[in-house]
């Protein structure tokens, strides 16, 4: 999992230099979560959703806001950004919300969860899996 | 040409808009340049364009809020228009962009030689002076996958060849898809035809000549500032008594 922020945020980096402060990326990520076994590019991909589909049509930008936490034996991500409210975007293919399902599979089989939704203004992914460490 | 070329940029990206400021600083010694001005969303920039006169605009088209395309019409309804040319890193708007009456399209990332290429198209028309551009005259052109608008006013002449038509501005020539009569009936006030296979544009007109070509005398028409002579042929020599009466 700390690899995998540490891609996401390099990624953050790339975009802040293009869009300025227009994008605001808020990490709050528990330490215990870090040494995470996940499958590798989940967190980027999402983060990149966020970012074409929520901050960039958006004049004033927005923030996306990136949680991970541990409950009980589950490691849990969530990730928030604005939905803009009427985008000229189109709403993409889900490719990347497909693929990061079907790794959760692979790896995980019915043990893992992943949910995508809209609610008040915000688009939310929501991702549960089981806590294996190394 | 005395006065630089008077440009605005527009794109919500920081990075994009100090590229293309580097590009036109580079290019500044081949075409005198200045950006006069730039703006990160679409109602910031017609707010300034309505307060400045511009020769061009280097547009973004994917931008939060207003996009390109809703700038470019607006900014055909200032008094003085000013040329745009789109900067965009998609090819899918293409076609609208050239409904809405651009000048060129440009690929991001942009590179010099073709931003330059794209602002001499606009040079001639600034260097005319305050006089507004006529709105559409122009001809349209399909060039190696992009579409382009050559104003007439640069247009030299318009030749039939076997299959196709082509047209010579001073810089370069187009095939285009549409026969000579088609291009005649749409702009009789400016395109002369001297020849079953040759329109010639009359504003560069500068006169004819009598010629000895084998054993007859020909009428072949001189251009301004152009070394090729183009033939008359003797169905349309009337043009010349017409030409001799003004």
């Amino acid at each position: 999992m700390a690899k995998e922020l540490e891609l996401a945020r390099a990624y953050a980096e790339i975009e802040a230099i293009r869009l300025g402060d227009r994008l605001r990326v808020v990490w709050q990520c528990q330490p215990e979560a870090m040494d995470a076994l996940v499958p590798p590019l989940i967190v980027q991909p999402l983060l990149e959703n966020a970012v074409y589909h929520g901050v960039e049509p958006c004049e004033s930008g927005g923030e996306v806001n990136v949680a991970i936490f541990l409950r009980g034996d589950q490691l849990n991500l969530v990730m928030r950004n604005p939905c803009a409210a009427q985008s000229r975007r189109q709403g993409g293919n889900r490719m990347a919300l497909n693929n990061i399902r079907e790794r959760l599979d692979l790896h995980f089989d019915a043990e893992a969860e992943m949910s995508a939704y809209r609610s008040g203004g915000e688009f939310v992914v929501q991702i549960r899996m089981p806590y294996r460490h190394g | 040409m005395a006065e630089p070329l008077r440009v605005f940029i527009v794109d919500d990206e920081g990075p994009a808009r100090a590229r293309l400021r580097s590009l036109l600083e580079d290019s500044a010694g081949a075409l005198p340049n200045q950006v006069v001005g730039e703006a990160a969303c679409g109602a910031d920039a017609l707010a300034a364009l309505e307060q400045v006169v511009v020769d061009v605009v280097l547009l973004d088209i994917r931008m939060p809020g207003m996009d390109g395309m809703e700038v470019a019409r607006q900014l055909a309804k200032l008094h003085h228009p000013p040329g745009v040319i789109f900067v965009t890193a998609y090819d899918a708007h293409a076609v609208s962009a050239f409904e809405v009456g651009a000048r060129d399209y440009l690929l991001k990332p942009v590179r010099a030689e073709r931003l330059l290429e794209a602002l001499r198209r606009i040079a001639p028309v600034a260097d005319s002076g305050t006089e507004a551009r006529p709105a559409g005259r122009a001809i349209t052109v399909n060039d190696r996958g992009r579409v382009l608008r050559v104003p007439l006013a640069e247009v030299l002449f318009l030749r039939a060849e076997l299959k196709y038509v082509t047209l010579r501005t001073r810089e370069r020539e187009f095939v285009l898809d549409e026969p000579l009569t088609k291009l005649e009936e749409a702009f009789p006030d400016e395109l002369l035809r001297i020849h079953r296979s040759c329109l010639v544009n009359r504003g560069q007109l500068a006169g004819f000549e009598m010629r000895r070509l084998g054993d007859e005398n020909h009428w072949v028409a001189l251009l301004k500032d152009w070394p090729d002579a183009l033939p008359v042929s003797r169905r349309q020599a009337h043009v010349i008594r017409m030409f001799r009466q003004g």
